[in-house]
């Protein structure tokens, strides 16, 4: 299911946290809301983490990351790369890299396996997000913008692209992700889809400001309906409960 | 770009309408059209109602904060104005106007519908555009000079009294085509005959101003003003005055016989002292009509001295010339010629006595002409002037200008092919019958020294006349020399009739 939540009256969710299927980062904030929309959805299932990255509040669109690593970028204090050690999973690698885009949740989208980024990434930067993250790394643009990050979300299901991208641009990024893609927007209209929402394999967290179209076209790319993960162990019991019978 | 270049082709893909879910071509604010204008209505703050000042009477619109501009309904001038009525909102608005039209409405219903369309920018730089009406209410409201021409049409601030001191009226005949050439008194609210002269009367001070300003560049004039306090307000230092300018034109006219004064004679060279007037604008030109020269007087050297004329062109009189003897070649005075010619005249009315005469019209004269002259050997002057010159020798007549009187005598009656504008002035109607005809022929006379003249009426406008029909048998009669006016010198009238253009329409 996805959500609809504000942070602090702002709408653009995606700034100011970051989802993957092992853990999920939220920007410490004055007020307690926002945090308990994400630790009352997720808690049961992977770490809420609070953190902030370089003093700033706005992590989503700093550090790239998905189950299998954090990329952080050089502005990140010692104290905050501990915490994020101390904090996430053992198997989470967090690594700081020192790329002059320093802006990494902007210049990276990725889900578990492909990564896009921008097309003036250091090639050193490139090797260690292939290795860190354990994913086949892609230069992009997307609809004419080279911050990839900014402008789609995808995760291992599905993804949301800018609307103004081209039926041809979107068979062929469709074809390197090996996932459904969708142009379309976010929080009433917006094109910066990554700064409007956070997503990962089974939920999704949108602006406030989402529309009810929106959110259903969010749910059925991201195939959230089906996708709760008690459906997932349900799934599970059946088929074993099917052979056992 | 390398035109070799080989370029992804790109389909443009569509979205769901953020708000109605409807497939749309993805556009800035991501929204259908629809949806955006339920969302924003750019016409928000705009007014829809306007009033508008309107005076019935001259049919104008009050541009604020004073002035009224007068537009028909539907004209482009009307468009502008409603327009600018809005300007500022659409400014405040920061809106564009793309198009704007009347819608019609019922002329009597005192409404005028105007349909704006405009653009505006909203939701992340999607343009919209949408258009509406704007209803103006016209509210009667007479403008100030309606107003006052209603509570009295008469009233006047300013008027010039014009003037001039002699026993005929050519001089306003000819000033009246000036000003009717000129447009001079456009802004005359009444215009009046009267003895001697004509009274013109102004709204406003700085009309009669102009008005005496465009008499002194046309005839040597003097003039003073007085001005009578009509009422006055202490309290904000509101003075109403009533002005008065009295214009005085000289005396002197053209064909005028002068005897300059020995002082004037002195300061112009000498010359005369017997002297014509030929021609007479801001300055007077004097002929000396013995020795053929000229000397011109401005308006102010003329009322230094301010002489009077020995004799007028009434008492010009006809001579039958016998013999003429030519003594100086052509001479080109001032753009017209003279000869100086030695003549044996004698006066139509008595056979009597022969005069052996010199005179300055050689060049026209011919034996067995006539000519008009001043009579000095009857004459029984009593000027001031005249007596102060001791041993003067008087010639016994000077001749002035040829005769056509005779060869006009079968066109009288005619039409002629012209005709002029008139001044719309009242005239005094107690004066009597007399006057009525003494003005008739001394019109008739001016009509015939226009027609003789090309240089007088080098500055008026001439129109066709329209009744005029040449007839065969006096085309061929009339070619002997009675001057006329050519054609190509006539205006044609502008006429604006509507029954006329019904009849064209009809034709066609």
């Amino acid at each position: 299911m996805a959500t609809r939540l504000q942070f602090e009256n702002s709408c653009e969710v995606g700034v100011f946290s970051k989802l993957t299927n092992a853990y999920c980062l939220v920007a410490i904030g004055g007020s307690e809301n926002f945090y308990s929309a994400f630790e009352a959805e997720l808690a049961d299932v992977i770490p809420v983490i609070k953190t902030s990255i370089g003093g700033t509040r706005i992590i989503g669109r700093l550090c790239a990351g998905n189950k299998n690593g954090l990329l952080v970028p050089h502005t990140t204090t010692d104290q905050e790369l501990q915490h994020l050690r101390n904090s996430l999973p053992d198997q989470v690698v967090v690594q700081r890299i020192d790329e002059k885009l320093s802006a990494l949740g902007n210049c990276i989208a990725c889900n578990d396996h492909v990564a896009l980024t921008h097309t003036d990434l250091d090639r050193e930067t490139e090797e260690i997000i292939a290795d860190v993250l354990g994913v086949e790394v892609f230069r992009q643009t997307i609809a004419g913008n080279i911050l990839v990050g900014s402008y789609c979300a995808f995760s291992n299901r599905g993804g949301l692209v800018h609307p103004h991208t081209s039926i041809e641009d979107l068979d062929e990024l469709s074809t390197l992700l090996q996932v459904p893609l969708v142009a379309g927007t976010i929080n009433r209209g917006s094109e910066v889809i990554a700064a409007g929402m956070t997503v990962n394999d089974w939920t999704a967290f949108c602006g406030s400001d989402t529309t009810a179209t929106e959110l259903s076209v969010i749910e059925n790319v991201f195939k959230l309906r089906e996708a709760q993960p008690t459906a997932i162990v349900d799934e599970m019991r059946k088929s074993l409960i099917d052979t056992y019978v | 770009m390398a035109t070799n270049m080989f370029v992804v082709p790109q389909t443009v893909g569509t979205v769901l309408c953020c708000k109605c879910g409807i497939l749309m071509a993805p556009n800035p604010a991501n929204m259908c059209v629809t949806c955006l204008r339920s969302e924003v209505d750019i016409t928000e703050g705009l007014r829809k109602h306007v009033i508008i000042m309107y005076c019935p009477e001259c049919e104008s619109y009050l541009q604020p904060p004073k002035t009224w501009m007068k537009a028909q309904l539907e004209s482009k001038e009307l468009l502008t104005f409603c327009v600018k009525r809005v300007d500022p909102d659409l400014k405040k608005f920061k809106v564009r106007l793309v198009n704007a039209e009347f819608i019609w409405t019922e002329p009597h219903s005192k409404r005028i519908k105007v349909k704006l369309k405009i653009q505006k920018e909203v939701l992340n730089g999607a343009i919209l555009e949408q258009s509406y009406v704007v209803e103006y209410v016209q509210q009667d409201h007479m403008c100030e000079s309606c107003t006052k021409f209603q509570a009295n049409p008469d009233q006047w601030v300013a008027s010039v009294q014009l003037r001039q001191r002699v026993s005929h009226r050519r001089t306003f005949f000819y000033l009246e085509q000036l000003i009717l050439k000129h447009d001079a008194a456009a802004h005359a609210i009444k215009i009046k005959q009267m003895d001697q002269g004509i009274d013109f009367f102004f709204a406003n001070r700085s009309h009669a101003t102009k008005f005496v300003e465009f008499l002194g560049k046309v005839a040597p004039t003097r003039y003073r003003n007085d001005k009578q306090l009509v009422s006055h307000d202490p309290k904000s230092n509101n003075y109403n005055y009533k002005y008065t300018f009295s214009v005085e034109i000289s005396p002197v006219c053209r064909e005028d016989l002068i005897c300059l004064p020995p002082k004037v004679a002195a300061s112009l060279g000498n010359i005369g002292p017997l002297v014509i007037c030929t021609k007479v604008t801001n300055n007077i030109a004097l002929l000396d009509p013995f020795t053929l020269r000229q000397c011109f007087l401005d308006s102010e050297q003329y009322w230094r001295h301010s002489f009077k004329s020995l004799l007028g062109s009434r008492q010009l009189v006809e001579y039958d010339v016998f013999n003429i003897e030519v003594v100086s070649p052509e001479v080109n005075i001032g753009g017209s010629k003279y000869v100086l010619a030695d003549a044996e005249v004698a006066r139509v009315t008595d056979y009597g006595k022969l005069f052996y005469i010199r005179t300055h019209l050689g060049h026209i004269l011919k034996p067995g002409d006539r000519a008009l002259g001043f009579d000095l050997y009857g004459a029984n002057s009593n000027d001031m002037e005249l007596d102060k010159y001791k041993g003067l020798v008087l010639p016994e007549a000077i001749l002035i200008k040829k005769s056509y009187e005779e060869k006009r005598q079968k066109k009288r009656g005619k039409p002629r092919s012209w005709k002029l504008k008139s001044l719309d002035m009242e005239v005094d109607e107690s004066r009597g019958r007399g006057h009525e005809e003494k003005m008739n022929s001394e019109y008739e006379e001016f009509l015939r020294d226009l027609e003789e003249n090309p240089e007088l009426r080098f500055n008026l406008s001439l129109y066709r006349n329209k009744d005029y029909q040449p007839s065969e048998m006096a085309s061929v009669s009339d070619v002997d020399d009675v001057p006329s006016v050519p054609l190509d010198e006539l205006l044609a009238e502008l006429e604006l009739s509507e029954q006329e253009d019904g009849e064209d329409s009809m034709k066609e």
